[in-house]
């Protein structure tokens, strides 16, 4: 049997390489889901203090737009990497090892997460944070 | 037994100067900047850490903090300080 390429087939290279680039966005932009309010209040409780606790709160208002990109990059990633190949991968190339799949659906599923955790934490404040 | 007498007029006197200091103020502080769920947990935090504060009431849907202090420990210049230090600008407003 002749070496097939890398990957047999091109359109699950361009479903990796989506999925890919959803997975980094989605967690960038959990990431800046978090920054406005969970992130400041755990640094805070850490004892970790000073002014950059209010230039991030600032980013509230555009919470918003983090969580719609976020959710965005995470519905386009999903579906690409969960998308069945119009091709099956041969089973000795590269597209065929669940490792190509697997660091972008871990970091894929641990924004859904923190996404969650960002918006949630907009309803649960009043009951978590300790009244003045 | 009349020094006696301008001796502890002048205790009272010396006394009662030095409570009329320690007076309990209450000062409403303006902070625009605190408009998250988590904003007034940071500035009543940080305004409950200086010294002579005694009660600190927040009003997120006014963007307020009131203050109650003992104005011969604390004044509003370092209340203010103290919210700009957790980057909430505010001003004195009452």
């Amino acid at each position: 049997m002749t070496d097939l390429p890398a990957t047999a087939d091109p359109a699950s290279s361009e479903a990796e390489k989506i999925s890919g680039i959803g997975a980094i966005g989605a967690l960038i932009a959990a990431i800046g889901a978090l920054s406005c309010c969970v992130l400041p209040l755990a640094l805070f409780s850490l004892g970790v203090s000073g002014a950059w606790i209010g230039t991030l709160t600032a980013l509230s208002p555009y919470q918003p737009y983090f969580i719609a990109i976020a959710a965005l990059c995470i519905g386009v990633g999903l579906w690409r990497v969960y998308r069945k190949p119009a091709v099956e991968c041969a089973p000795d190339t590269y597209c065929a090892q669940p490792k190509s799949k697997r660091l972008v659906k871990v970091v894929l599923w641990l924004s859904v997460v923190l996404v969650i955790a960002a918006f949630a934490y907009n309803y649960l404040a009043p009951y978590i944070l300790p009244n003045e | 037994m009349r020094n006696k007498s301008i001796l502890f007029a002048f205790a009272a006197l010396v006394l009662a100067s030095s409570n009329a200091a320690a007076a309990e103020r209450s000062v409403t502080l303006s902070v625009p900047g605190m408009n998250c769920p988590s904003c007034p947990f940071f500035v009543s935090k940080v305004l409950k850490k200086v010294t002579g504060v005694k009660t600190v009431k927040t009003s997120l849907k006014n963007r307020t903090a009131v203050v109650v202090f003992d104005d011969a420990k604390t004044d509003a210049a370092a209340l203010t300080k103290a919210t700009g230090s957790v980057g909430y600008k505010s001003t004195v407003s009452q």
